[in-house]
Protein backbone atom coordinates (compact mmCIF):
# COMPACT_ATOMS: atom_id res chain seq x y z
CA UNK A 1 0.00 0.00 0.00
CA UNK A 2 1.36 3.43 -0.97
CA UNK A 3 2.21 5.90 1.80
CA UNK A 4 -0.47 8.30 0.60
CA UNK A 5 -3.13 5.60 0.81
CA UNK A 6 -2.01 4.56 4.29
CA UNK A 7 -2.13 8.19 5.34
CA UNK A 8 -5.68 8.52 3.93
CA UNK A 9 -6.84 5.45 5.93
CA UNK A 10 -5.35 6.91 9.12
CA UNK A 11 -7.03 10.27 8.47
CA UNK A 12 -10.34 8.58 7.80
CA UNK A 13 -10.08 6.59 11.05
CA UNK A 14 -9.27 9.72 13.11
CA UNK A 15 -12.20 11.60 11.54
CA UNK A 16 -14.60 8.70 12.14
CA UNK A 17 -13.54 8.42 15.79
CA UNK A 18 -13.88 12.20 16.28
CA UNK A 19 -17.31 12.37 14.66
CA UNK A 20 -18.51 9.27 16.53
CA UNK A 21 -17.49 10.78 19.90
CA UNK A 22 -19.08 14.09 18.88
CA UNK A 23 -22.40 12.48 18.02
CA UNK A 24 -22.25 10.42 21.24
CA UNK A 25 -21.95 13.71 23.15
CA UNK A 26 -24.98 15.03 21.28
CA UNK A 27 -26.88 11.78 21.90
CA UNK A 28 -26.26 12.22 25.63
CA UNK A 29 -27.61 15.76 25.52
CA UNK A 30 -24.33 17.68 25.47
CA UNK A 31 -24.82 19.85 22.40
CA UNK A 32 -23.19 22.89 23.98
CA UNK A 33 -19.77 24.46 24.37
CA UNK A 34 -18.50 21.23 26.02
CA UNK A 35 -18.98 19.12 22.87
CA UNK A 36 -16.71 21.57 21.08
CA UNK A 37 -13.77 20.06 22.98
CA UNK A 38 -14.25 16.79 21.10
CA UNK A 39 -12.75 18.38 18.02
CA UNK A 40 -9.40 18.47 19.79
CA UNK A 41 -9.17 14.81 18.69
CA UNK A 42 -8.85 16.08 15.15
CA UNK A 43 -5.43 17.38 16.18
CA UNK A 44 -4.12 13.84 15.57
CA UNK A 45 -4.54 14.60 11.87
CA UNK A 46 -1.45 16.75 12.17
CA UNK A 47 0.87 13.88 13.13
CA UNK A 48 2.98 12.51 10.33
CA UNK A 49 5.27 9.55 10.61
CA UNK A 50 7.45 8.11 7.92
CA UNK A 51 9.57 4.97 8.00
CA UNK A 52 11.37 5.88 4.80
CA UNK A 53 15.08 5.29 4.57
CA UNK A 54 17.50 7.86 3.26
CA UNK A 55 17.62 8.24 -0.55
CA UNK A 56 14.20 6.62 -0.87
CA UNK A 57 11.53 8.59 -2.70
CA UNK A 58 8.49 9.05 -0.46
CA UNK A 59 6.31 11.22 -2.64
CA UNK A 60 6.23 11.52 -6.41
CA UNK A 61 4.19 12.89 -9.32
CA UNK A 62 1.47 10.22 -8.96
CA UNK A 63 0.95 11.09 -5.29
CA UNK A 64 0.84 14.78 -6.19
CA UNK A 65 -1.69 14.10 -8.95
CA UNK A 66 -3.94 12.11 -6.62
CA UNK A 67 -3.64 14.73 -3.89
CA UNK A 68 -4.53 17.49 -6.36
CA UNK A 69 -7.58 15.70 -7.74
CA UNK A 70 -8.83 14.78 -4.27
CA UNK A 71 -8.36 18.36 -3.07
CA UNK A 72 -10.31 19.70 -6.03
CA UNK A 73 -13.17 17.25 -5.45
CA UNK A 74 -13.26 18.01 -1.73
CA UNK A 75 -13.37 21.77 -2.42
CA UNK A 76 -16.35 21.22 -4.69
CA UNK A 77 -17.97 19.10 -1.98
CA UNK A 78 -17.25 21.87 0.57
CA UNK A 79 -18.92 24.44 -1.67
CA UNK A 80 -21.93 22.19 -2.19
CA UNK A 81 -22.30 21.40 1.54
CA UNK A 82 -21.95 25.09 2.48
CA UNK A 83 -24.54 26.09 -0.08
CA UNK A 84 -27.04 23.44 1.01
CA UNK A 85 -26.42 24.10 4.67
CA UNK A 86 -26.75 27.90 4.37
CA UNK A 87 -29.98 27.70 2.41
CA UNK A 88 -31.46 24.97 4.64
CA UNK A 89 -30.51 26.78 7.88
CA UNK A 90 -31.88 30.11 6.68
CA UNK A 91 -35.07 28.63 5.28
CA UNK A 92 -35.93 26.52 8.32
CA UNK A 93 -34.94 28.93 11.13
CA UNK A 94 -35.42 32.31 9.51
CA UNK A 95 -32.62 34.51 8.16
CA UNK A 96 -32.64 36.95 11.12
CA UNK A 97 -32.27 34.39 13.87
CA UNK A 98 -29.14 34.51 15.99
CA UNK A 99 -27.32 31.40 17.21
CA UNK A 100 -24.64 30.91 19.88
CA UNK A 101 -21.06 31.22 18.70
CA UNK A 102 -20.16 27.72 19.93
CA UNK A 103 -22.79 26.29 17.60
CA UNK A 104 -21.35 28.12 14.60
CA UNK A 105 -17.84 26.91 15.51
CA UNK A 106 -19.04 23.33 15.97
CA UNK A 107 -20.82 23.34 12.64
CA UNK A 108 -17.66 24.69 11.02
CA UNK A 109 -15.56 21.92 12.62
CA UNK A 110 -18.00 19.14 11.78
CA UNK A 111 -18.25 20.33 8.19
CA UNK A 112 -14.47 20.58 7.86
CA UNK A 113 -14.07 17.02 9.09
CA UNK A 114 -16.72 15.73 6.70
CA UNK A 115 -14.92 17.43 3.81
CA UNK A 116 -11.57 16.03 5.02
CA UNK A 117 -13.17 12.57 5.09
CA UNK A 118 -14.42 13.07 1.53
CA UNK A 119 -10.86 13.95 0.49
CA UNK A 120 -9.42 10.87 2.22
CA UNK A 121 -12.03 8.66 0.55
CA UNK A 122 -11.25 10.09 -2.88
CA UNK A 123 -7.51 9.53 -2.29
CA UNK A 124 -8.17 5.87 -1.43
CA UNK A 125 -10.39 5.40 -4.49
CA UNK A 126 -7.82 7.03 -6.81
CA UNK A 127 -4.97 4.89 -5.48
CA UNK A 128 -7.04 1.78 -6.13
CA UNK A 129 -8.76 2.73 -9.37
CA UNK A 130 -5.85 4.59 -10.94
CA UNK A 131 -5.12 8.12 -12.05
CA UNK A 132 -3.59 9.69 -15.13
CA UNK A 133 -1.15 12.60 -15.29
CA UNK B 1 -11.44 10.42 -31.26
CA UNK B 2 -8.74 10.65 -28.57
CA UNK B 3 -10.95 8.70 -26.15
CA UNK B 4 -10.48 5.65 -28.35
CA UNK B 5 -6.75 5.70 -27.83
CA UNK B 6 -5.02 3.72 -25.14
CA UNK B 7 -1.40 3.88 -24.05
CA UNK B 8 0.23 0.55 -23.29
CA UNK B 9 3.70 0.10 -21.89
CA UNK B 10 6.32 -2.59 -21.95
CA UNK B 11 8.02 -1.75 -18.68
CA UNK B 12 7.66 -5.22 -17.21
CA UNK B 13 9.20 -6.88 -20.28
CA UNK B 14 11.99 -4.31 -20.46
CA UNK B 15 12.83 -4.82 -16.80
CA UNK B 16 13.33 -8.51 -17.35
CA UNK B 17 15.35 -7.90 -20.48
CA UNK B 18 17.62 -5.63 -18.46
CA UNK B 19 19.00 -8.23 -16.11
CA UNK B 20 15.74 -8.76 -14.24
CA UNK B 21 15.81 -5.23 -12.89
CA UNK B 22 13.52 -4.95 -9.88
CA UNK B 23 10.71 -2.43 -9.57
CA UNK B 24 12.60 -0.92 -6.69
CA UNK B 25 15.73 -0.40 -8.78
CA UNK B 26 13.75 1.21 -11.61
CA UNK B 27 11.95 3.41 -9.09
CA UNK B 28 15.26 4.63 -7.69
CA UNK B 29 16.73 5.36 -11.12
CA UNK B 30 13.65 7.29 -12.26
CA UNK B 31 13.04 9.07 -8.95
CA UNK B 32 9.59 7.74 -8.15
CA UNK B 33 8.15 5.30 -5.61
CA UNK B 34 7.91 1.56 -6.23
CA UNK B 35 4.12 1.91 -6.02
CA UNK B 36 4.17 4.20 -9.04
CA UNK B 37 6.14 1.62 -11.05
CA UNK B 38 3.60 -1.01 -9.95
CA UNK B 39 0.71 1.26 -11.00
CA UNK B 40 2.40 1.91 -14.36
CA UNK B 41 2.85 -1.79 -15.05
CA UNK B 42 -0.76 -2.47 -14.07
CA UNK B 43 -1.93 0.27 -16.45
CA UNK B 44 -3.39 2.26 -13.56
CA UNK B 45 -1.27 5.31 -14.14
CA UNK B 46 -0.20 7.28 -17.18
CA UNK B 47 3.09 9.03 -16.45
CA UNK B 48 4.04 12.59 -17.21
CA UNK B 49 6.18 13.14 -20.29
CA UNK B 50 9.21 13.73 -18.08
CA UNK B 51 8.80 10.42 -16.24
CA UNK B 52 8.17 8.62 -19.53
CA UNK B 53 11.49 9.94 -20.87
CA UNK B 54 13.26 9.00 -17.63
CA UNK B 55 11.98 5.44 -17.89
CA UNK B 56 13.09 5.16 -21.51
CA UNK B 57 16.47 6.59 -20.52
CA UNK B 58 16.79 4.06 -17.69
CA UNK B 59 16.43 1.24 -20.22
CA UNK B 60 18.54 3.02 -22.82
CA UNK B 61 15.80 2.82 -25.45
CA UNK B 62 13.56 5.22 -27.38
CA UNK B 63 10.25 6.33 -25.87
CA UNK B 64 8.24 4.40 -28.46
CA UNK B 65 9.88 1.18 -27.37
CA UNK B 66 8.48 1.65 -23.86
CA UNK B 67 5.11 3.19 -24.63
CA UNK B 68 2.79 2.45 -27.50
CA UNK B 69 -0.51 4.00 -28.50
CA UNK B 70 -3.25 1.57 -29.41
CA UNK B 71 -6.79 2.06 -30.54
CA UNK B 72 -9.31 0.67 -28.08
CA UNK B 73 -10.81 -2.66 -29.03
CA UNK B 74 -8.05 -3.53 -31.48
Amino acid sequence: MADGEKRAWIELSIILVTLTVYFLFIAFGRLDSVSLAVFALAGFLGFRRSKRRRNEVAYDERDRQIEKQALLCSLMAFYLFMLLFSVAAGMTNGWDRSVPLWLVVQIFWALSLVIWAVKALIVIVLYRRGVHA
Amino acid sequence: MLENLEIKNHIRRLRFEHGEMTQDQLAKVTGVTRHTIMALEAGKYLPSLLLAFRIAQAFGVHLEEVFEVKENGR
